[in-house]
């Protein structure tokens, strides 16, 4: 045989045992998987799930959850995966609830295996109708850049609205997923999860900070906390025959209800997490992570290179600490590219990158604060890191501070776990308290956070490993001042040019739509903003002025004009708010379960001044009205001077974060404002 | 030396990747250079064009491009390219370019495409996709292009070629262009604007057209898919009985038999329920009845559109088996279940979306099936009317609220296609008249002395709705509605809390009574007081301005009438002075009137709207804008109280 000949033969044996070896493991999984599917098998039904009813509850459900029994097995050493398993069993109650039958399988990670689906309708007469594969679905739902991700579906067959619907499934999982969502849209009766663990001592390759946390505290155990469970009834069981399992339980778990304006509801609904840390209290764990990560920076980010100790130098005679502060802040702002926030063919910042001669980037983090400076730009943390360098150079006290963006999570601090998604400077004061600064975020004023970090918790470098939650902006700092300055004709039509002067968050808003955007379009989103103020409004001619990279007042204009006036005679009845920013009431429930969530604390102030025609007067205008308690204020006061009709109300939110015992007190005072809205001024026509 | 340059010139090509424009795209540049578009624009289509060549076997080819320039950025989302994908329906040969306002050409990779599932809920699956292919974030003054080919095979409805001249963005220039096999014909239907030039040479249709101006979006315009100029292509081989699109109905509907007769075959299991359904029935009437009533309720709809499941019913008994099934699947069980009762019934195409074009017969106009009956007297007797036309009663086993003898709303106005071998011809379903759709709400409201309101209310509804409301009724909980009213009347009153909340029903209405206690729509004027006559609904009414220049015709929405009253008994003491002017206006069919009277020492305020859901011209334009105010006008109508013998105070 010729060499060629010899490769070529080579190459198709190895082709074709390569090709039996994939379809002798299809074929062993095929008999794995009918193997797993004999092993299982459904609970027996009582009497009592059968008597199982709505009736108990305020609103009947169409469908109860009976039971739902979670297992989770890493020990189970599959292929290198671990095993989830979700068995539940739904009493379906009404023609509607038979949607329940209709299931979608959890993503619960991108890489999952669904390894196998069963599940079944039983009827009364004890019919029991499996589920066939035709039954099963699984489609691509995203496709891209070739990465897929396929989700499975499943319709169980046979359900009418008298019939017990149950289904298992058994995932396989790169990694542990080792949450349990109790709180579903329909009551769930009773649930049990069961976490089988490696031995302590074991865990898996890969998870990098789980092995931190070893090298940290020297061993490992089993962690658990159950979140959003207020009056719900809970239980744990540590197996102690088997030092490797333990067994959660609940009952009685009502269904969840979505509200306005609260925190992500995945953080609300009722909730198991696992996982594994070490069993030493949160303030331990919390404490010797600040210890490590304050030892890392000292390592990392302490040694001032040359040109970070000739850059102080210019600020070195300022008077106060805070000068040198905002002179290093601002020199931060205005100085380095940040290119968390701006890309390089942004046009409004041709100059700064001239300037700064930036041609070229590099798509990775600098060494240390050093090389930032000498790079003259920077991405995400960097930023805090160059900051934090300048100040510490200068003798302040300057720290790193991880937190979490609001809208986005929550930082709980009894699991001890990272849950940090955003880095800031904390800069301590003699008193202990601190000033939290945000180099990464543009626009901000010294001192000030985005407003997604006010409130949440903040993990400091060099502390004691305490939270220190970030403080709220008072809502004179977020101001907004509003002026319509409009005529009434004899034709009863309505218009004017309205100037609303925007500080704080708000203004900050604006700034980063426009960011990378010419005039034109930054004005869009003014636009767009105009019109969902003033719903009934034509705009047009609309302007913004205020410095495109800054901090202060923007001032936004346009014209309006306003549908027609009501006649009712000789009178014409006017509504003030059909003139001013539209307002709503979203607290309409009696009740009210969870907190209460708003973007930030805010004050906003607007004068309608409406000139009336000669042949009209004011007859009549409502009372002025103050209403004020702990949430906030609400005032409107009416003025009339000759022809001009004068409307002012101040709407002020003292603070963006409520507890649900505060509804009532939130609820009022949406009220008082939504009161303004019936508000009428009488203006008589050709008066005597 | 001279590799050494060739080196350096592959070094300099890698480094500056040159994406050649091609021509065509140049052209449509060039071309649309000069255009200044409507400042309301957010992109220009400098090209939109469709060439659409159709094999015999059905399978179709149409390549298709398209030049945009992005005119602000929400013009982004008109540069992207968005296709279903079906096993039928394939994208192939892909390309595109653009060129930013500033910055290096680009070139359209992989990673600029994603296709998403179109259905991802469980309970609705499909093999569809769709693909979006762009470039990514696009800004004013950038230019796309695009240029790809549709596959399409399967059943001949696939060679349906469907052309948008244009959505709601102007059009420099938009061109179709078909080519079919020798000896097909072709019917063309649509929305085609007035100026498209059409010609035929040699075996090519097109149609072409230039400078298609911006379609602004108006207040109370009609739907959009009555507006934009489109159409589409029924090809058809007329020497083909079989062919699913043809020249006429009654070929297109014998050709569906195949599909939709051949599975009606009454398996054992089929004859046993059929019997137990029946067992002491005597008349066809009540055996329909109840054949009806169980498809309707026993069966949940999941549709499973994968493959063929799109077009072809599943077996009857696999239906009944899994005890679910779409609309194909549950006429076919009732069809089955009827023969196996010795009921004939036939398969019936409907519309649910949007209109059926007379002209262009074929089975893509539809998207629906339901069952059409031969009634004799036992089941005329029993139900209404209001799903009979000629010698047929219609029913509809997919939707769970509308009971035989009734049909969903949205097949009313449109047309029907039964499906038979002999002759079969569209079915026109009447459209309703406001009377059909009527909505009253009644409240008596007693103000005290603190103007505190205690209010009990009836909300009534007759006719069609109170069919829609009933099987509501039956299907949520009491208590579930109780708390839907009072948050929906917190939007307008201060908290209000909604009490004695109950349901009922009879032959022809639908209605819910309840206790309403708010604090009362007073305020003080003067020495008066001023009460909101109606503070139960939303004053908010979409202005028409009357300088403005109206681009569509005028639509005040679908066909209804709405009547309230709303009597006020008023504190000892107080009157109503002056009574307010009644207000009383029609167009066209429309009315909105309000009158208020004062017997007795108490308010009554009566309200009427009527819509009569047409579509009237926009030279009425001044003549809607008044009627649109008066329905403001009589929405906010406030009522002047004052104390009996003149005295201030409260």
């Amino acid at each position: 045989m010729s060499n060629r000949s010899a490769i070529v033969t080579f190459l198709l044996a190895v082709l074709l045992v390569g090709m039996a070896t994939d379809a002798d493991g299809r074929r062993r999984r095929k008999t794995e998987q009918r193997k797993a599917r004999d092993q299982f098998s459904w609970m027996d039904i009582s009497e009592s799930d059968w008597q199982v009813s709505g009736d108990t509850f305020t609103v009947a459900p169409d469908a109860i959850v009976l039971f739902e029994n979670i297992t989770v097995n890493d020990t189970a050493d599959i292929q290198g995966k671990m095993q989830r398993v979700e068995y539940a069993r739904l009493r379906i109650l009404t023609d509607a609830g038979r949607d329940w039958a209709n299931v979608e399988v959890p993503l619960l990670s991108i890489d999952q295996e669904v390894y196998d689906v069963q599940a079944r309708t039983v009827l009364r007469d004890g019919t029991v109708i499996p589920m066939t594969l035709d039954d099963i679905h699984d489609q691509t739902v995203v496709r891209a850049a070739g990465a897929r991700v396929k989700q499975t579906s499943f319709s169980v067959s046979g359900t009418t609205s008298d019939c017990i619907v149950e289904y298992m499934i058994e995932y396989r999982l790169d990694s542990p997923i080792r949450y349990w969502v109790v709180q579903k849209d329909i009551p769930l009766l009773k649930g049990e999860y069961t976490w089988y663990h490696l031995p302590l001592g074991r865990q898996r390759s890969g998870d990098m900070q789980l092995s931190a946390i070893r090298a940290l505290f020297g061993s490992l155990d089993t962690e658990d906390l159950w979140l959003g469970m207020e009056g719900i009834r809970t239980f744990t069981v540590p197996m102690k025959e088997d030092s490797q399992t333990t067994v959660f339980g609940v009952s009685d778990v009502p269904p969840f209800e979505e509200e306005p304006f609260t925190i992500v509801d995945t953080y609300l609904r009722g909730q198991l997490i696992t996982y594994l840390s070490t069993s030493r209290p949160p303030e331990i764990f919390w404490g010797k992570q600040v210890q490590f990560f304050t030892k890392y920076l000292e390592k990392k980010h302490s040694d001032f290179g040359s040109k970070i100790k000739d850059l102080v130098t210019r600020w070195v005679d300022l008077e106060t600490d805070q000068e040198k502060i905002d002179a290093a802040y601002t020199y931060v702002q205005d100085s380095i590219y940040n290119l968390t926030y701006f890309d390089l063919e942004d046009s409004t910042l041709s100059e700064k990158r001239e300037a700064l001669k930036i041609r070229r980037v590099k798509d990775e983090y600098a060494e240390d604060a050093n090389e930032v400076l000498k790079r003259r730009y920077a991405y995400d943390h960097d930023l805090c890191y160059l900051f934090r360098g300048l100040l510490k150079a200068m003798g302040i006290d300057a720290r790193i501070a991880f937190t979490r963006d609001r809208s986005e999570g929550v930082v709980v601090r009894q699991i001890k776990r990272y849950q940090f998604d955003g880095t800031i400077v904390a800069v301590a004061s003699a008193d202990s308290t601190y000033t939290f600064y945000a180099p990464i975020d543009p626009y901000l004023e010294p001192g000030v956070v985005p407003w997604y970090y006010e409130g949440a918790l903040s993990f400091i470098e060099a502390s004691d490993g305490k939270f220190v939650p970030i403080p709220l902006s008072d809502s004179k700092r977020n101001l907004t001042h509003l002026m319509s300055q409009l005529t009434l004709t004899e034709d009863l039509e309505v218009s004017g040019v309205v100037k609303e002067r925007i500080l704080g968050q708000e203004a900050r808003s604006y700034r980063l739509n426009a960011i990378g955007e010419d005039e034109a379009e930054a004005l869009e989103w003014v636009q767009e903003r105009m019109e969902d103020a003033l719903a009934n409004a034509e705009i047009s001619s609309v302007t913004a002025d205020g410095e495109r990279h800054g901090t202060g007042q923007v001032t936004i204009g346009c014209d309006v004009t306003f549908p027609d006036v009501t006649e009712q005679g000789n009178l014409v009845l006017i509504k003030p708010a059909d003139y001013l920013t539209a307002t709503y009431n979203p607290f309409t429930a009696a009740e009210r379960r969870h907190g209460i969530l708003f973007s930030y604390a805010y004050e906003m102030r607007e004068i309608l001044q409406l000139q009336l025609p000669d042949s009209a007067a004011v007859e009549s205008v409502p009372a002025d009205t103050v209403f004020a308690n702990k949430i906030g204020r609400c005032g409107v006061q009416y003025t009339v001077m000759g022809q001009t009709l004068s409307v002012q109300r101040v709407f002020t939110l003292n603070y963006p974060l409520w507890s649900s015992d505060d509804y009532a007190d939130v609820q009022k005072l949406f009220q008082a404002r939504q009161e303004f809205s019936n508000h009428v001024v009488v203006v008589r026509q050709n008066p005597v | 030396m001279s590799i050494l340059l060739l080196g350096v010139i592959l070094a300099v090509a890698l480094c500056f990747p040159v994406y050649a424009i091609p021509g065509w795209m140049k052209d449509a540049i060039e071309s649309g250079a000069a255009i200044e578009p409507h400042e309301d624009a957010s992109a220009l289509y400098l090209l939109r064009s469709t060439d659409a060549e159709l094999k015999e076997s059905g399978e179709s080819v149409q390549k298709i491009r398209m030049v945009v320039k992005i005119l602000s950025s929400d013009g982004s989302l008109y540069g992207k390219v968005n296709e279903p994908l079906h096993p039928n329906r394939q994208i192939k040969n892909l390309k595109g370019w653009c060129l930013p306002a500033s910055g290096s050409e680009l070139k359209l990779s992989r990673d600029d495409m994603v296709s998403v599932a179109s259905a991802t809920t469980a309970g609705f699956y499909d093999d569809v996709r769709n693909l979006t292919a762009g470039f990514g974030y696009l800004k004013a003054g950038d230019i796309v292009g695009y240029e790809y080919e549709i596959h399409k095979q399967g059943s001949l409805s696939w060679s349906i070629i469907p052309f948008v001249f244009q959505d709601d963005q102007p059009v420099v220039h938009a061109e179709c262009s078909v080519v079919l096999p020798e000896g097909w014909k072709m019917r063309a239907g649509g929305r085609i604007p007035s100026n498209v030039a059409v010609t035929q040479t040699a075996g090519t249709n097109s149609w072409r057209v230039f400078n298609l101006p911006y379609i602004p979006m108006e207040p109370y315009m009609p739907p959009l898919r009555l507006v934009l100029p489109h159409l589409f292509v029924v090809p058809y081989d007329p020497s083909d009985p079989s062919a699913t699109s043809a020249n006429d109905w009654r070929t297109v509907s014998a050709s569906e038999t195949r599909l939709l007769d051949s599975p009606v075959v009454v398996a054992p299991e089929i004859q046993a329920l059929s019997n137990q359904l029946c067992s002491g029935l005597d008349t066809d009437g009540e055996k329909v009845a109840a054949i009806a009533a169980w498809v309707q309720k026993e069966i949940r709809y999941v549709a499973v559109a994968i493959g063929d499941g799109g077009i072809c019913p599943r077996p009857a008994a696999t239906t009944l088996g899994t005890r679910y099934g779409d609309c194909k699947d549950k006429t076919t069980l009732m069809r089955c279940l009827l023969a196996a009762a010795d009921i004939r019934s036939q398969a019936v195409l409907a519309r649910v979306e949007g209109d059926v074009i007379d002209s262009t017969p074929g089975t893509h106009q539809f998207d629906h099936v339901i069952v059409g009956l031969f009634p004799d007297e036992s089941l005329l007797r029993m139900i209404p009317p209001y799903a009979s036309v000629s010698d047929r009663v219609y029913f509809d086993p997919t939707d769970p609220s509308t009971p035989l003898g009734h049909l969903p709303v949205s097949l009313y106005g449109t047309g029907l296609l039964p499906v038979s071998e002999q002759d079969s011809a569209l079915v026109w379903l009447p459209h309703l008249e406001p009377e059909d759709w009527p909505l009253e709400f009644r409240a008596v409201c007693t103000l005290d002395s603190t103007w505190g309101m205690d209010a009990r209310i009836t909300v009534l509804r007759r006719g069609r709705r109170a069919v829609a409301a009933a099987s509501d009724y039956e299907t949520t909980d009491a208590e579930e509605t109780r708390k839907w009213y009072q948050e929906s009347y917190a939007e307008q009153l201060i908290g209000p809390s909604v009490t004695d909340f109950a349901r009922h029903t009879d032959s022809d209405s639908a209605w819910v009574t309840f206790r309403l206690q708010s604090p009362g729509p007073v305020q003080k004027v003067g020495d008066r007081l001023l009460l909101k006559a109606n503070p139960f609904f939303s004053e908010d009414m979409v202005p028409l301005k009357r300088s403005a220049r109206r681009y569509h015709h005028i639509y005040l929405g679908s066909q209804a009438t709405e009547r309230t009253e709303i009597k006020w008994v008023l504190p000892a003491g107080w009157k109503v002075a002056p009574m307010p002017d009644s207000v009383n206006r029609e167009w066209k069919g429309a009315l909105t009137s309000c009158r208020a009277t004062s017997p007795g020492g108490t308010l009554v305020v009566e309200f009427e709207n009527r819509y009569p859901g047409t579509i009237e011209p926009r030279d009425e334009y001044e003549n809607a804008c008044d009627f649109v105010r008066s329905m403001s006008s009589a929405a906010r109508l406030q009522v002047f109280l004052e104390r009996v013998g003149g005295d201030s105070g409260e």
